[in-house]
């Protein structure tokens, strides 16, 4: 686990070769109380040891704290020693487990521009690569150049494999999803004796049911079951969440403003700490109301997932730029509201998936979700209607689902919330070969 | 007659109904307060639009805008 005495010894190089040492320590302790940090030096026989506490401000004047033969930082639990190697082993031998590692203290350098040497040096390299690659057979090359490719399987929609959610162990349990749509099929059979709780915000219209099919094909993204009744594969992210079904578009799929913020408002006081939305205007400017709400949903907890939009027409190159890349509309492209684009099952970017909107601060991509061919629930076969119980569709509206599945994931798994639960998501997102402001941080990933 | 979106500053947040009857006195037919997230949603006529934009602890007024999602047998939703 450790090197011995002899792979301690520090090497000293010349800039362009391998990094430069000071011959110094730099020691991290597993714990920073300080007291215990002097007596694991001290009983090493290391004996001037300055701290940073002796300074004000613990302002460390490096020259005087370098004389002695180690400086303590005091707020860091790190230590840089003078030692000889042999003292260091008797150091971590003396206190076992005290010590997490041992480093070289490194000298940083400004990062300049390379010289001709090294220049030279890098067009050689690069020269004498590339014909050993030329030289072997074409088919390796391309083998060595295949992309992500996936497809729904008997087991899991391509969607959940991308995102890792059919390797999750993670279920979205205690964690509440409010998905605000045109509100869910509740006697979808997939989705008997789940906690489902329903409020319809549509003027006229008492219940939440729903009478287009969008509303329940992102409900199953977002919580869909883990093993359908029926045997189909899985489509679900969050299997055990609680549901919060708030109809705020008709079943004609139309709704004002007036209706989605009172569905927010709901959500709020339900403190459900999701809240998608599959659904937007084309606007390209932000709306100080959905930004403010947005700010106080995740002041209150709540994180607010939305469609960046439709309005690309990548497939037509002829098209002026703002009509082939399209634009993040209303609420996505507030900055308190994450914008989720869609990608298809190569982890391109969809033909339709809007791209940020420049030069509007927040109207950007946040991150990226299976969007092309998305396998969900749909409405019920009824008799008045040609429909189905599952359907796959393409658009932003089925990437958002995926984000706020798998954000209820990482909620459950980290107990993390808001801006926090942002900027995990963010973080540990795929990042792809593509533009930002066509897929943000890149691909939503669920926790492991 | 025009749907209007009022939101109301941080400051008013916890005297939002005191924000509504001040709106409603002023011409704003009030249709929800939303106290959760700060909004107060209505009509207001045209003539009065502005009269709003004056009353403390109101931060905007924005138009109400309708979202339309294509019709179900679409391949892109």
């Amino acid at each position: 686990m450790f090197p011995d005495d002899q792979e301690l010894v520090p090497a000293v190089t010349s800039p362009g070769g391998t990094a430069e040492t000071t011959g110094r320590w730099v020691v991290t302790f597993a714990d920073e109380d300080e007291a215990d940090l002097e007596a694991t030096l001290r009983g090493a026989g290391v004996s001037h040891v300055a701290s940073s506490r002796d300074f004000a401000e613990q302002a460390l004047d490096v020259g005087q704290a370098q004389a002695g033969d180690a400086v303590v930082l005091a707020e860091l639990g790190v230590a840089v020693v003078s030692a000889e190697p042999a003292q260091v082993t008797a150091m971590r031998a003396a206190a076992p487990g005290a010590i997490l590692s041992v480093e070289p203290e490194y000298v940083h350098h400004i990062l300049s521009l390379p010289g001709i040497d090294y220049l030279r040096g890098y067009q050689d390299g690069v020269t004498d690569l590339s014909s050993r690659l030329l030289a072997s057979a074409r088919a390796d090359l391309a083998a060595a150049e295949v992309a992500q490719v996936f497809q729904d399987t008997p087991q899991f929609t391509w969607g959940l494999q991308a995102s890792g959610v059919s390797s999750s162990p993670f279920t979205g349990e205690g964690i509440k999803v409010a998905v605000l749509d045109t509100g869910f099929t509740f006697n979808h059979p997939d989705f008997a004796g789940r906690n489902i709780t329903a409020q319809s915000f549509v003027p006229g219209v008492a219940t939440a049911d729903d009478g287009h099919g969008h509303g329940t094909h992102c409900v199953g993204t977002a919580c869909g079951p883990k093993a359908p009744a029926s045997g189909v594969r899985r489509y679900g992210c969050a299997h055990e969440a609680d549901i919060f079904v708030g109809k705020v578009l008709s079943d004609q799929g139309s709704g004002a403003d007036t209706g989605i913020l009172a569905g927010i408002n709901w959500a709020v006081a339900n403190r459900t700490e999701v809240i998608s939305m599959s659904l937007g205007a084309d606007v390209p400017q932000v709306s100080q109301a959905y930004q403010q709400v947005g700010r106080r949903a995740l002041n209150r907890g709540c994180l607010i997932v939305a469609a960046a939009g439709n309005n690309a027409h990548r497939d037509q190159p002829s098209l002026p730029p703002q009509q082939q890349f399209g634009f993040v509309g209303i609420p996505a492209n507030s900055p308190s509201i994450m914008a989720v684009a869609a990608l298809d099952n190569l982890l391109n970017i969809g033909f339709f998936s809007a791209r940020s909107l420049p030069g509007v601060r927040g109207g950007s991509v946040d991150i990226a979700a299976p969007g092309v061919g998305v396998f969900s629930s749909w409405n019920q076969p009824r008799p008045e209607q040609s429909s189905q119980m599952y359907r796959s569709i393409s658009g932003t509206s089925m990437a958002t689902p995926h984000v706020s599945g798998i954000a209820a994931l990482w909620c459950q798994a980290r107990a993390r919330k808001a801006r926090d639960l942002w900027a995990t998501l963010t973080q540990r997102a795929q990042r792809l070969q593509l533009p930002s402001v066509d897929v943000g941080s890149g691909l939503v990933q669920a926790p492991q | 007659m025009a749907g209007v979106t009022v939101t109301v500053d941080d400051t008013h947040l916890d005297k939002i109904e005191e924000v509504a009857a001040h709106l409603r006195r002023s011409g704003m037919h009030v249709d929800q307060v939303l106290s959760e997230i700060g909004v107060i949603s209505g009509s207001v006529p045209d003539d009065r639009r502005q009269l709003l934009h004056t009353v403390t602890g109101v931060q905007s007024v924005e138009d109400t805008a309708t979202v339309q999602l294509p019709p179900p047998e679409s391949p892109v939703q």
